[in-house]
């Protein structure tokens, strides 16, 4: 039994030749008087043929055509140094932060950021009635500032 | 220029532009695509992934042909490349679908989208009828661990001597074969019946053919 377990251990480099002679002589001899082994031997044949023979497929032609599309493509594209930062995802949360606070910032203070030439801000309470018809444009009543044009006066 | 040793043909993938780039690289693509697209075949068990995988080595030879260094053979390093890439999907569990789809293969006539090129022993198929015999066998393959599949796809399908399988799998010739030898005996129960039919078959058939 114990020599059954041994040999089938190395059953495999027997097969492959793999075994010194006095080792080899050994599974000979055990093989002659072991049915059980033999055809664990000749089953290890079987599944070495099996493997040997599963058919060689040919690989698909359309593997080529789309493997010269992406090469021609890899070789078209202009790399750009920072272009991973240029990536929609990185872009994305920096371009909303600021389009933000641009908004807020013109909503606050509307024309500070591109002041037209020729406005003042002004306080509103400070204007005469006149002044007030005049106004071309009334920003932020509520703080009571406002533009009016310096060259033309009022 | 066929009969170019690999080395050449990456030098020459690495310096070219444009046409002479391609014209360089097709010849390395059509010396080993075979090669590449029965190991992953034989290691994720569906044409369609392998025919990705294939398309992806590829790319990545074309990509860092700069990269590549010759400590081991191109062979060996593309062998170990599609053999890691296989790997990979199969452990992945296939969770993105294959680029290659139903419709891109059915364009192929006869409904059949693979040939066979080489038959080496007819005689299983012939005795079970090919897609039986080709499924169960398959079948068994993919229950082994990876690195079993790899050392059988190698030795088998590939036909590798075991000192360049060790190169490939970065380990021992005596690891090799101890892979080979735990492979056999794990295929074993699963291909037990299909070995009882074959003997059987195989016994009918010699008895006929004798007068």
């Amino acid at each position: 039994m114990k020599k059954c377990v041994e040999t089938r251990r190395k059953l495999f480099s027997f097969l492959e030749g793999d075994l010194d002679a006095r080792e080899e002589r050994a599974i000979q001899t055990h093989l002659e008087e072991c049915p059980a082994c033999s055809e664990s031997l000749e089953n290890l044949r079987f599944t070495q043929e099996l493997l040997t023979s599963l058919p060689q497929l040919e690989a698909p032609s359309q593997i080529w055509d789309s493997l010269l599309r992406r090469i021609r493509e890899k070789e078209k594209a202009f790399v750009f140094p920072l272009r991973s930062l240029l990536q929609k995802k990185y872009l994305i949360p920096p371009a909303s932060a600021a389009a933000c606070l641009v908004l807020c910032f013109s909503l606050l203070f509307p024309r500070l950021s591109s002041p037209s030439p020729g406005y003042t801000i002004v306080k509103w309470e400070e204007l005469t009635v006149a002044e007030k018809d005049r106004c071309e444009e009334v920003f932020y009543k509520p703080l009571l500032v406002f533009f009016k044009d310096n060259e033309q006066g009022f | 220029m066929s009969n170019t040793p690999d080395q050449l043909i990456i030098e020459e993938i690495k310096k070219s532009k444009g046409r002479d780039k391609e014209r360089a690289f097709e010849l390395i693509y059509k010396k080993y695509k075979d090669k590449v697209f029965n190991t992953a075949y034989r290691i994720v068990g569906d044409q369609y992934f392998a025919a990705d995988i294939t398309q992806e080595v590829f790319f990545t030879v074309f990509k860092k042909a700069e990269k590549i260094r010759f400590r081991s053979s191109f062979k060996n390093w593309l062998y170990r490349v599609t053999i890691n890439f296989s790997i990979d999907k199969k452990r992945k569990g296939f969770t993105k679908k294959a680029t290659f789809s139903f419709e891109d293969f059915d364009k192929v006539p006869e409904n059949r989208s693979f040939e066979l090129i080489d038959r080496k022993s007819a005689s299983p198929e012939e005795l079970f009828g090919e897609q039986e015999f080709e499924g169960k066998v398959q079948e068994a393959i993919g229950k082994l661990s990876p690195k079993l599949r790899a050392a059988i796809t190698l030795r088998y399908n590939q036909e590798l001597s075991y000192s360049e399988i060790g190169k490939t799998l970065k380990c021992s010739v005596g690891t090799v074969k101890s892979r080979l030898n735990r492979a056999h005996r794990a295929l074993q129960p699963y291909l037990i019946r299909l070995i009882g039919r074959y003997k059987q078959d195989r016994k009918t058939l010699t008895n006929k053919m004798l007068p």
